[in-house]
């Protein structure tokens, strides 16, 4: 055994003795997914199937116009007046055929009568189909073994995350965040040993306690499904599933031990973990969307595909190759959060709970602040600011720009104690940089439309690719306000403001210009908008670095996304050609001119 | 063993504003001897002991350890000490002999569980070497956390505060330990800002305040420096000659 694989052992022997002395570690790992989360689930579902059994046998008395089959538990009472007879509680329900349908009476005080509507309906709705069938007849080839099997292997995913989660998540935070609160992390970072390898070790006490919690939770819904739910499920078909989601399990504790690592104390280990158990759920409860297949590229998806993968094998359909993809794209996810996670262990900083951000920023270097600027712009946007567009384009785009893009390029500079006005660089340019900047937004055009003839010759955009994008018979006022103006003054503030601001504390502008550009490509979400717009981004950022301000950018931006305005609202078709061309070489020229 | 030549260390406040807590300090100690950091809470103390245990880096400065450069050797450096302050904990879930083999392990002892026993016996806490630390009174604690820090037998002790919530009886216990300490030729760097601690053990002292060194020597030397008597007036003397 090697030096450090020794060294490993060690920590993790000594972390699982004291972790097994731990009362609630035991009930986590062991009790809840063997115990509690059966009879949470198919225990709870196995009373509510007795419960109904049991209210399905009592017969109730009902009326019906005219008589027709019914079944044992409805008893027909001839009244004269149906609704009456509901009202007064002489029959619980009552019904009567007309030529369009059935007209159904109940009483919502009345428990039982809710029961006895339910029964009429769904006599009547047998009775609708009896007649259909004379003229259709369908048949469905799925058996009701099979559709129990898939039900389960949609649940199955859902219920090994949460059991790996739960557990993963105590371990994590009390094996590492703990340990800053108690000072033991310190009497182990005053040893001999390698930073890396204390928090390796932990890692993989995280590991064996979510293997641990995800085998018994397979175990014990392989248990539930065959002797309480009477789901035909091999056992070989669980073990596979299990197997399928190790990956995750190292991918997620490798993501815990990561998180808790990062937090200073318990409480903010708690919200810094939160994301974690949210988000794998999300993505698990992906899988269970109708017209959601394993591909061998949905199987690439992060948790979804080996939800996805997991659905498949249950439910005894799992074809080999996407199967193979899912397992071996979990197993690199794994190993890339392993990289991750050790290289944020191997800072002391984050390991003593001191602020690592805080030493950075002390050597002027805010580039990690630019990029959490940029997650946040990009998860407000899709969160946010797309649902705001989808209900309603105008307002939504003025919420995105002005409620989301505003306050955040404003709010990150004072955050960080900086100056907003010079972070921002809301300077005053002179007349030449102006004038520059209308040739520039002029011809971005023309410019954005070569560089999408170029992607095109590769990577060919459907022609269904602006269909929707802005809406129709709006004003041209209206379409250049909230498509030009605004975007014009917010994204320039967000990006060539904030984020360049914040990159260009270290390394060449150059490269910030290059990296912001790059950011503002990701951030319009499409492949096939993605070099446009990053060299767009380019031009934008090279009229700022000269200008030394984000205004005239703004300006540049604006006219840009005008200029597109005007064309839609007035049905101008832009072709590519030698004119597109020149405009194009017109921009770069502007830019090189002293 | 221990040189030091102006390490300085900022953090960053509450406030987000950039506080120089350690400002050039440069300090040395020798085998067999037992050198005082002394000085007032938020001095520095622990900011300079905590650069020299390797627990956090230097902004600027040097420092050496039993001969190793604290940042290109860091896992030497603390193979060759003892660290031990106020703030690090016991494994509560571990019993003192778990744990003492536990860091004797971890510190590349190839005899671990036999030191472990003899430190058992040598800070007397062998009776309750089974018992879970959780159990233990703070003064059994901190028994144990002196026996766990120097466990390896290491040729250089730093102790930050270490009396900090000790009783009397246990203080007594660690003076002893340490005074044997010298006279086997470790090195001792203490820090305190209980002058008679100072007094009783210390060679030589160093005092620091706002993150300077303000002045060395022995107790003695610094008398006649200051013209003051007793070290709690030499001691204010110095800090109020620096005051702002």
């Amino acid at each position: 055994m090697s030096a450090a694989a020794r060294v490993l052992w060690v920590i993790l022997r000594s972390e699982l003795r004291q972790h097994l002395r731990d009362p609630l570690t035991l009930v986590l790992m062991v009790i809840v997914p063997l115990v509690v989360y059966p009879l949470l689930g198919a225990g709870g579902s196995v009373v509510v199937k007795r419960s109904q059994e049991k209210a399905d046998a009592e017969v109730l008395d009902v009326a019906t116009e005219p008589a027709f089959a019914l079944p044992d538990n409805l008893r027909r009472i001839d009244v004269p007046d149906l609704e009456a007879a509901v009202r007064d509680g002489t029959v619980m329900a009552a019904a009567r055929r007309t030529t369009e349908g059935a007209e159904v009476w109940w009483d919502s005080r009345e428990p039982d009568s809710l029961d006895a509507r339910t029964r009429l309906r769904t006599a009547l709705s047998k009775l609708r189909k009896r007649e259909a069938a004379r003229v259709v007849k369908t048949k469905d080839t799925m058996t009701n073994a099979e559709r129990a099997r898939q039900t389960a292997g949609g649940v199955l995913p859902l219920v090994l995350l949460f059991t790996l989660l739960t557990g993963g998540l105590y371990t994590a935070l009390d094996v590492v965040t703990g340990e800053k609160e108690r000072g033991t992390i310190e009497t182990l970072l005053t040893t001999a040993v390698d930073r890396r390898l204390i928090l390796g070790g932990k890692f993989l006490l995280v590991l064996s306690f979510t293997t641990l919690s995800t085998v018994l939770s397979g175990v014990s819904s392989w248990l539930s499904a065959r002797y309480l739910l009477d789901i035909d499920l091999s056992a070989g078909v669980v073990t596979l599933a299990v197997l399928l989601f190790l990956p995750m399990a190292v991918l997620l504790s490798a993501v815990l031990t990561a998180a808790a690592a990062w937090a200073s104390d318990f409480k903010s280990g708690q919200v810094l973990t939160t994301p974690v158990l949210v988000v794998p759920l999300l993505l698990a409860a992906g899988a269970l969307l109708p017209g959601v297949a394993l591909t061998p590229v949905t199987a690439l998806l992060p948790v979804t595909g080996l939800a996805l993968a997991l659905r498949e094998v249950v439910s005894g359909h799992g074809a080999p190759l996407p199967l193979a993809v899912g397992f071996v794209a979990h197993g690199a996810y794994a190993f890339g959060a392993l990289i991750l996670g050790s290289r944020l262990m191997g800072r002391e900083d984050v390991i003593l709970g001191s602020r690592g951000s805080s030493q950075r920023r002390l050597r002027g270097d805010y580039r990690a602040d630019a990029l959490t600027l940029f997650a946040i712009a990009c998860l407000s946007l899709w969160f946010l600011g797309q649902t705001a567009q989808a209900l309603d384009i105008r307002a939504g785009m003025a919420f995105t720009q002005v409620g989301l893009f505003l306050p955040l390029a404003l709010a990150t500079p004072w955050w960080l104690g900086l100056s907003i006005v010079d972070t921002l660089r809301i300077h005053r340019a002179p007349l030449r940089e102006w004038l520059r900047a209308v040739v520039v937004g002029v011809s971005l055009p023309g410019l954005a439309l070569c560089v999408g003839e170029l992607v095109g010759l590769v990577l060919p955009a459907p022609s269904s690719l602006f269909e929707g994008m802005f809406p129709e018979d709006v004003p041209l006022w209206q379409l250049l306000l909230f498509f030009a103006v605004l975007p014009g003054i917010c994204e320039e503030l967000l990006f060539r403001g904030a984020f360049f601001g914040l990159w260009r504390s270290r390394g060449t502008p150059g490269l910030a210009v290059v990296v912001t550009a790059l950011a503002f490509g990701f951030f319009h979400l499409s492949l096939f908008r993605f070099f446009p717009t990053m060299v767009l981004g380019v031009l934008l950022g090279f009229v700022s670095l000269r200008s030394r301000s984000v205004l005239p950018g703004m300006l540049a931006h604006a006219l840009n996304n005008g200029l597109a305005m005007v064309a839609l609202s007035y049905g101008w078709s832009l072709e590519f050609g030698w004119p597109m061309v020149v405009t194009a070489a017109v921009a770069v020229v502007a830019l090189v001119l002293p | 063993m221990i040189v030091a030549e102006g390490l300085r260390k900022a953090f960053i406040n509450g406030e987000g504003q950039p506080v120089l807590a350690v400002d050039g300090v440069s300090l040395d100690a020798h085998a067999g001897e037992i050198v005082g950091l002394l000085g007032p809470n938020g001095a520095g103390k622990s900011t300079t002991m905590r650069m020299l245990s390797t627990l956090i880096a230097p902004d600027s400065g040097s420092a050496r350890v039993a001969g190793h450069d604290v940042r290109s050797a860091p896992a030497e450096v603390r193979r060759s000490i003892g660290y031990l302050s106020a703030s690090t904990g016991l494994f509560g879930r571990l019993t003192p002999r778990e744990v003492l083999v536990y860091v004797a392990t971890l510190q590349g002892c190839v005899d671990a569980e036999a030191r472990a026993e003899a430190s058992l016996d040598r800070f007397d806490i062998r009776k309750f070497g089974n018992v879970t630390c959780d159990r233990l009174s703070t003064g059994m604690k901190q028994k144990v956390s002196i026996a766990r820090a120097v466990v390896h037998d290491p040729p250089v002790l730093i102790f930050d505060e270490p009396t900090s919530g000790l009783d009397v009886l246990v203080a007594q216990e660690l003076f002893a330990f340490l005074e044997e300490a010298r006279k086997r030729g470790r090195c001792v760097l203490y820090s305190t800002h209980i002058m008679g601690e100072a007094e009783r053990l210390c060679d030589r002292v160093v005092v620091i305040h706002a993150g300077v060194v303000l002045a060395s020597g022995t107790v003695a030397e610094l008398r006649v420096r200051t013209g003051r008597e007793r070290l709690e007036e030499v001691f204010v003397q110095l800090v109020r000659g620096h005051a702002p």
